[in-house]
């Protein structure tokens, strides 16, 4: 089990998807190191029972609880600051 | 305060006075005092005159039945505070308390001060409840209206705890998620994250995908707690304007760039809103110097161009018209401008285009030149033809008074040798009488020439024209030299025979060259003397063949015309051409010399 375990959700995998994606995945690896774990769900393509009402959203599944951020992925601090994950 | 007015109900009287007693000693406020002694009453005159009664003093007198009437106060009469008068001991007096009496009072310990107060208590008291009850009245109203305002907002709007769950939605948010408020209560939504400086940011709604929805973010109190009030905006309608408004505005910059003719946009401030690239080709400087400038202050040069904007501005009419621009260099530049005055936004616009004709102009300057040069040239066309119309006149007056000439020579020509003959010879009758024939013939042809008016050449004729005065003595000469004499002009051929044979030669004559050459056949001659042109053998046609023929004899040419240069040449080798007109002396003396000549030489 990683440390943080995280699930974007996107619509599909555009080129903004794909920025945030590169994005988040830069982060994590100069924060986490190789302690995260991220999934991707591409909603165009998964069957998810219950996928989020709004995207793009992040997902804290680990540590618990789950926490949902849902908006602006310009800035990475402040999404991982809603998510209780800004690490120093 | 002024007055209170208190209504007593009570049927015992002695109480009654008792009461009455201690509030008529209050000082105080002023209490007026209405008395009623049955239930049933009171609460009609209640109904009746509620708004003149502020306190309501109540005596139980059967608790059972009094349950009922104080009930029925409270319920009804909201606003008036309630005095109850009870015996009961504190603890059983509470119960109207419950229902709503605001005091209670024990007949036995009643006392001017505690009544007092206690009506002063009571009344304050139902006032502010009053007071309190139309606030709230107020404030649910408030709530209607703001309640009213949400429900509905275009926008959709969400709360959202500090979890991420929605706590409320409005009707449209239930339209956007396609759910209703019930499934939407306590369904995560996210913990929002708002753009930098609360700027609305894109998200996708997974329901709506096509939709473009645009999320703001406050943060509110909601039962107190922190929430987030989420207001998502439909911005699809907006952005497909924009796009389309950019589309337009793009194609219209392309048309702009592209048109030759310079557009000028002025605003309502008379400021230069927009110019294309032609204004700048036909004025020179920046771009972003012309661009948002006063436009009179960039044009103060232009005052066509100023006055004319001034004129539609004022006149609220478009204007057109040629005007001259100045250009950097100091020379004019024509062009041709038009004004339109529009409103955009309620607000006076104009719109300046225009064209440079310089192009044109220099076109129809030099189509007017070619013109110009082609009229000339017509003239001078039409001068030499007129000239060339009168050197043909002037050829056929010329011809017509050479033949005319021709006419007269004749006859004078005879006439001369007639005289002569006449002169020298004995038969002077023949002579005279020939010289009449030929008087009247030369009568004959001046009568005929005054019908012709527009012959101009005298002097031509008249040189043509023989001088009959001048003759002389005449010569004998001769000694019997042949003569051949060859002239087309019947009395000419004649009097020239004469003269000759006159002045002792031996004479014969000829028609033309042919008639010449028969009579050559058959005779020998020392001298011949020709006319040049004469028909069907001319003098020097013939006189080449002679002397092909091996003639060696004098040869003279007797003319009066200008001749070719090959037939002149052929002329020059006789021995002598003598001119027309002539008188008969010379002619003699000029045969003469030519024998002359021939003598010395042997």
């Amino acid at each position: 089990m990683k440390e943080v375990e995280l699930s974007l959700y996107v619509h599909t995998m555009d080129r903004l998807s794909n920025k945030i994606l590169a994005k988040l995945i830069k982060y994590c690896d100069e924060h986490f190191g190789e302690r995260y774990k991220l999934h991707l769900v591409d909603l165009s393509k998964s069957t998810e029972q219950s996928p989020p009402l709004a995207l793009p959203a992040l997902v804290r599944e680990f540590p618990l609880p789950r926490r949902h951020a849902v908006g602006d992925f310009t800035d990475m601090n402040k999404i991982m600051l809603t998510l209780n994950l800004l690490t120093q | 305060m002024d007055e209170i007015r208190l209504l007593f109900v009570e049927n015992n009287k002695e109480r009654m006075i008792a009461v009455n007693t201690l509030i008529h000693k209050i000082e105080t406020p002023h209490i007026r005092l209405d008395w009623l002694v049955d239930d049933r009453k009171a609460l009609e005159h209640l109904d009746e005159y509620r708004h003149h009664i502020d306190v309501v003093l109540y005596a139980i007198n059967s608790p059972d039945k009094s349950v009922k009437t104080i009930g029925d106060i409270c319920d009804k009469f909201p606003e008036l505070a309630l005095i109850v008068i009870s015996e009961e001991d504190e603890v059983d007096a509470l119960r109207w308390i419950e229902l709503g009496a605001q005091d209670v009072w024990h007949p036995q310990r009643l006392s001017v001060d505690s009544v007092r107060q206690a009506i002063l208590f009571s009344h304050g008291r139902q006032q502010k409840a009053q007071r309190l009850h139309e606030l709230a009245g107020n404030s649910s109203q408030l709530e209607q209206r703001l309640n009213s305002i949400i429900q509905n907002d275009r926008d959709s709007l969400l709360v959202v705890d500090q979890n991420g769950m929605i706590l409320y939605s409005n009707p449209m948010a239930e339209k956007l998620f396609k759910r209703n408020a019930s499934e939407l209560f306590g369904a995560v939504f996210g913990i929002p994250v708002a753009g930098a400086n609360s700027d609305p940011v894109r998200v996708i709604i997974a329901d709506a995908p096509d939709k473009n929805i645009e999320m703001s973010v406050t943060m509110i109190w909601w039962e107190k707690q922190k929430a987030w009030l989420c207001r998502l905006r439909d911005m699809t309608q907006y952005h497909m304007a924009q796009e389309m408004m950019k589309e337009n505005e793009e194609k219209f910059q392309a048309i702009a760039a592209g048109a030759r003719d310079a557009i000028i946009h002025i605003n309502e401030q008379q400021n230069i809103a927009f110019i294309n690239e032609a204004v700048v080709t036909m004025f020179g400087g920046e771009y972003a110097d012309i661009l948002n400038k006063p436009f009179r202050e960039i044009f103060n040069r232009q005052h066509d161009l100023t006055g004319l904007v001034d004129k539609a501005r004022e006149e609220h009419r478009d204007q057109q018209r040629e005007i001259h621009l100045i250009r950097a260099d100091g020379s004019n530049l024509p062009v041709d401008i038009s004004v339109s005055v529009f409103k955009r936004k309620g607000k006076r616009q104009l719109v300046c285009i225009l064209r440079d004709i310089s192009e044109r102009r220099r076109t129809q300057f030099q189509l007017m030149q070619t013109q110009t040069e082609l009229k000339e040239a017509l003239e001078n066309l039409k001068a030499n033809q007129r000239k060339m119309m009168q050197m043909e006149k002037l050829n056929s007056v010329k011809e017509l008074a050479g033949a005319l000439a021709h006419e007269f020579a004749q006859p004078l020509q005879a006439l001369y040798n007639y005289l002569h003959l006449i002169q020298t010879s004995d038969a002077h009758e023949v002579y005279f009488q020939k010289s009449r024939e030929m008087l009247n013939r030369i009568s004959d042809l001046t009568g005929s020439l005054k019908n012709i008016t527009s012959l101009r050449k005298k002097d031509y004729l008249d040189s043509q024209i023989i001088d009959l005065f001048a003759s002389s003595d005449p010569i004998s000469f001769g000694n019997g030299t042949r003569v051949l004499i060859i002239d087309d002009e019947q009395e000419i051929l004649e009097t020239l025979i004469d003269i000759f044979n006159n002045a002792g030669y031996i004479c014969r004559g000829a028609a033309d060259g042919q008639d010449a050459l028969e009579v050559m056949e058959m005779a020998e001659f020392d001298l011949i003397i020709s006319d040049v042109m004469m028909p069907r053998m001319s003098g020097p046609t013939f006189f080449r063949r002679i002397r092909d023929e091996g003639y060696t004899g004098f040869f003279i040419f007797l003319t009066g015309y200008e001749h070719p240069d090959e037939e002149r040449k052929l002329m020059a080798q006789a021995d002598a051409v003598i001119h027309k007109p002539v008188s008969f002396n010379e002619l003699l003396s000029k045969v003469e010399s030519v024998l002359m000549k021939a003598e010395v030489n042997v």
